[in-house]
């Protein structure tokens, strides 16, 4: 796939890295439900709100983005931002937190 | 356990408790602070109130400078695409609003000097209205809007 490269393990979070002219295209999906706490199950109970709250990308240590999400953000959400610059081998991280306290992270390097 | 204060075991266990809920709260205090300051601005159910816990007096103004792409018309409003990008120099910050979600806040990206201003996610919409992106830095607030046109609800 050329100078597309990206996670390789299961975490639920993938990471996809595109250098284009100067600039690392940086792309994140990760599984998680979203549920905002406004919707109602079939029998009309509140389902409660269980949403990823930050989600930081960094590069090579470093902050890229810091990411303030809620649950009006789709299910399994998609998030992209871009790096200036980005050399092969270097590293992207991702790490999230929910409002339960859960997170995951994972990287990518930089093809 | 309180009833014995000098009995070794009595003495160890009240030393025990007392250092794990000092422990607690040296521990919880400043989480719960920057958690309260963050998700402030995500409880304001209109647009100018969430710019108002963002950003204070400081009024967005429209600008060709910042490009929303969002679709006119979504089909299913569980899933709408939103890209922002901008040609203004040191962007800080790139904030997406929803005027007719429960809440108006969907997302806040704070950007640091690495990247380009330049966010893209899908968010939920409830219902047809505005969609508006805002783009802070050290001059102000830019804006742009854009209305959507939406089919099934998103449900927020």
């Amino acid at each position: 796939m050329g100078n597309l490269s990206g996670s390789t393990n299961m975490s639920n979070i993938k990471i996809r890295l595109k250098r284009k002219d100067g600039v690392t295209r940086i792309r994140v999906l990760i599984a998680h439900p979203m549920d905002s706490g406004f919707r109602k199950d079939g029998l009309g109970n509140t389902i409660a709100a269980h949403f990823i709250q930050e989600v930081i990308i960094r590069h090579e240590g470093e902050v890229i983005a810091r990411c303030h999400l809620n649950g009006t953000i789709s299910r399994d959400p998609y998030l992209s931002v871009r790096l200036k610059g980005g050399e092969p081998g270097e590293k992207i991280e991702v790490s999230w937190v929910d409002n339960l306290g859960q997170r995951d992270s994972n990287f990518a390097e930089i093809r | 356990m309180g009833k014995q204060p000098d009995s070794p075991q009595g003495l160890r266990r009240k030393l025990l408790w007392q250092g794990a809920a000092a422990v607690a709260l040296i521990a919880l205090r400043p989480l719960r602070a920057v958690a309260e300051l963050v998700m402030a601005p995500f409880q304001a159910t209109t647009v100018s109130d969430a710019c108002t816990q963002l950003w204070g007096d400081i009024k967005p103004v429209v600008s060709d400078q910042i490009q929303l792409n969002v679709p006119q018309f979504a089909e299913d409003g569980s899933v709408v695409p939103v890209q922002v990008s901008c040609t203004l120099e040191g962007v800080r910050s790139i904030a997406i609003l929803v005027e007719k979600n429960p809440v108006s806040l969907s997302a806040h990206f704070l950007l640091s000097e690495k990247a380009t201003p330049y966010v893209a996610t899908q968010i939920k919409l409830s219902d047809s209205g505005k969609v508006t992106a805002i783009a802070e830095t050290a001059d102000g607030l830019f804006m742009a809007e854009q209305q959507v046109q939406v089919s099934i609800s998103g449900c927020g």
